[in-house]
């Protein structure tokens, strides 16, 4: 059995505010994928010899 | 105690998301956006304006992934030196590991997205460069030779042909040209800095120019180098890249780098460097020709790629003759 010591206040908010970094980026990843996504699919449609 | 004792790791510290972004070199990416942004513009070619936001996000990531692999890879290096001990990974508020990791998943992401949003040469490009810097230059070159940053300076000096194989799916002549002007304004660059730095490289084992050579070497390598650029650097506005305005300011711009390279060969710059602690930019009178070569290089080639954009996004095409 492995003995962890408690986590200090100020490692536990910059552990919060890590979290929260990477939560944003992931949130503006996903957004960019559907962005593009969906200016692929205009680009489709407007020129069907594209396909 | 020596300057170059190794600071020892704060491991009570945690890590805070700056240094993070601290990994991702961003200072270094700013100037590869800016570059690459100038590529893209410069190739004329009609694109879409989310799909060019992504391929200079693109290449900002993988700039930064570089960066971030760099930083894992030297942190045995980067704890000994003045210039780089306060970096995340010596000052142990982020594991090496960790940087490694994600060094690696933005590498990952960044060429996939390229590939998918924009263009596979693009993609191709983009994978060489972040290869290039992070294995050829930080892995081999750097530590083995004193042509380390000549060669290694080809990762620096792609940007501007990925933004344009970005637009155009191409990468014509001028495309390299704007890459020959970042390649060859390396050494000079890197030198100037390395001429009051040398004693931190060499205190790690790191075969800069002017500790493998010699200062006065160095300083005439430098000159040489940039009677090479000058031409390079004014030669855009003879190919149909650039006009009036760019011509001005390579002109003017590139006479004041030979000034100031000239006073360099002429000085004692490095013959004696700096050992003060904590003076890293504060040379000896003797010295000041390497500063100051080094701060109006990098103004130097700002107002290049700027008059470049200056030219195509105000219109000012209509002044070339």
């Amino acid at each position: 059995m492995t003995f962890n010591p408690p986590e200090s206040e100020e490692a536990t908010k910059a552990r919060r505010r890590r979290s929260i970094a990477i939560a944003l980026a992931l949130g503006v990843f996903v957004i960019l994928v559907f962005v593009i996504t969906l200016v692929k699919i205009q680009g489709h449609v407007a020129d069907p010899h594209a396909f | 105690m020596t300057d170059t004792t190794v600071l020892t790791p704060s491991r009570s510290t945690p890590a805070r998301w700056q240094d993070y972004v601290a990994l991702l070199k961003p200072r270094v990416m700013s100037l590869v956006v800016f570059t690459g942004l100038t590529g893209l513009v410069c190739a004329r070619t009609p694109m879409h304006p989310v799909l060019a936001g992504v391929a200079i996000l693109c290449i900002a990531v993988g700039a930064g992934a570089s960066g971030a692999l760099n930083m894992w890879y030297d942190a045995d290096i980067d704890a000994r030196m003045r210039r780089t001990r306060g970096r995340p990974v010596p000052m142990g508020r982020v594991q090496g590991a960790d940087a490694l990791a994600m060094g690696i998943t933005l590498s990952l992401l960044s060429v996939g997205m390229m590939y998918l949003a924009v263009n596979t040469l693009a993609a191709g490009l983009l994978a060489f460069t972040i290869l290039f810097y992070a294995v050829v230059y930080t892995m081999w070159l750097k530590r083995s030779t004193p042509q380390n940053i000549v060669i290694g300076g080809l990762a620096g000096a792609l940007p501007p042909v990925i933004g344009w194989a970005s637009a155009t799916g191409t990468t014509p002549l001028n495309a390299w040209l704007l890459c020959a002007i970042i390649f060859l304004w390396t050494p000079p660059h890197f030198w100037a800095l390395s001429l009051y730095t040398a004693e931190d490289y060499a205190a790690v084992g790191v075969p800069m120019m002017p500790v493998v050579r010699g200062a006065a070497s160095t300083r005439r390598q430098i000159l040489l180098y940039s009677l090479v650029l000058i031409p390079v650097a004014i030669a855009p506005a003879f190919t149909g890249l650039a006009g009036p305005l760019y011509l001005g300011i390579s002109a003017i711009g590139g006479a004041m780098f030979l000034l100031l390279a000239g006073r360099l060969a002429l000085s004692k710059a490095g013959d004696k460097g700096d050992e003060r602690e904590g003076r890293l930019y504060e040379v000896r009178a003797g010295a000041t020709a390497a500063r100051n070569l080094f701060a109006f290089s990098i103004v130097y080639l700002f107002l290049l790629f700027a008059g470049l954009l200056a030219e195509r996004l105000m219109g000012l095409e209509a002044l070339r003759w």
